[in-house]
């Protein structure tokens, strides 16, 4: 039912967006994003910290950053995979998925390149960071945090919270966020390194 | 990265707060101001979305190899770990249910 709803709410965004409906948010979106989110983060901290007092919390194992690794490796290959089906090269394709959700960054590094590529890494992106948010409230009913965690790329942060606020499992938010930073360093290099090749 | 490290310095504040205040893990007050945060975000995320004009136009032509990359790239991610997970843990905690979830 919570999806239901913020799939509803995401829709109705999009279309006062198409609409021009509530313009005077279009200056200030951007920041409010990031100032709720920041609001969000700190509230489902505060629940982290007394789980751990209350001897509820987890120790994150060095798993963390394997499992990091293979995220990174898991969007490659399928990326590599996909090129043989769409119309772009195996490096157009590696240099695209290298952005793992982080438009901001990897729009603008893609762009130098290939601005008509830049476009594919934006939607690529962007979807990246918005199916999250849906897909990994439904994964972590049947699936573990590593697995759904993948999902996210660099956007788990977003997509952890939107976990912790359907399902009540905080600690995704911590595992969330290792997991985002680890991949987050790495994206400046490896578009960098493809681009390179 | 600045982002990122607000974000880290952020929930270092609010565990370090969580752990010494009287604060409960499950509070009722907290979940729907969570939620109600989250519906602000996707609202503003989505009104962006259809507010740009490059990304509505896009949508059809590269647009369509960015997101079909996206769910493959989501997929081989989700696979990989799996698949990872599966062999150090073992195949018998494949499927976790709720038990995990929780």
């Amino acid at each position: 039912m919570m999806i239901l709803i913020l799939l509803i709410v995401l829709i109705a965004g999009f279309a006062c967006g198409r609409l021009g409906l509530l313009g005077f948010l279009a200056p200030i979106e951007s920041d409010a994003v990031i100032y709720v989110l920041y609001a969000m983060v700190f509230a489902i901290s505060i629940g982290i910290g007394a789980q751990y007092r209350d001897g509820e919390g987890e120790r994150l194992s060095a798993k963390a950053l394997l499992y990091s690794i293979a995220t990174i490796a898991g969007s490659l290959l399928a990326a590599v995979l996909m090129s043989l089906l769409l119309p772009v090269s195996a490096k157009d394709a590696l240099i695209c998925a290298s952005g793992m959700g982080w438009y901001s960054l990897s729009t603008g590094l893609v762009y130098t390149y290939s601005p008509s590529l830049s476009v594919a890494t934006f939607v690529y992106c962007v979807s990246r960071e918005v199916l999250s948010i849906f897909i990994m409230p439904l994964l972590i009913k049947k699936f573990r945090r590593p697995e759904v965690v993948a999902v996210g790329g660099t956007a788990t942060i977003q997509s952890s919270v939107a976990c912790a606020a359907v399902t009540g499992d905080n600690t995704i938010v911590l595992y969330g966020l290792l997991v985002g930073t680890v991949i987050s360093m790495l994206v400046p290099v490896l578009i960098s390194f493809f681009i390179g090749i | 990265m600045k982002i990122l490290l607000i974000y880290i310095i952020i929930m270092g504040a609010g565990i370090a707060l969580g752990y010494r205040s009287r604060f409960s893990s499950k509070s009722r007050s907290r979940d729907l101001f969570q939620k109600a945060c989250l519906l602000i975000i996707l609202f503003l995320l989505g009104h962006q979305l259809g507010a740009n004009e490059e990304v509505a136009n896009s949508m059809t032509s590269m647009g369509l190899t960015g997101l079909v990359l996206c769910l493959a790239a989501m997929a081989g991610s989700f696979l990989v770990v799996l698949l990872l997970r599966m062999a150090l843990e073992g195949r018998k905690s494949a499927r976790s249910g709720e038990e995990d979830a929780r």
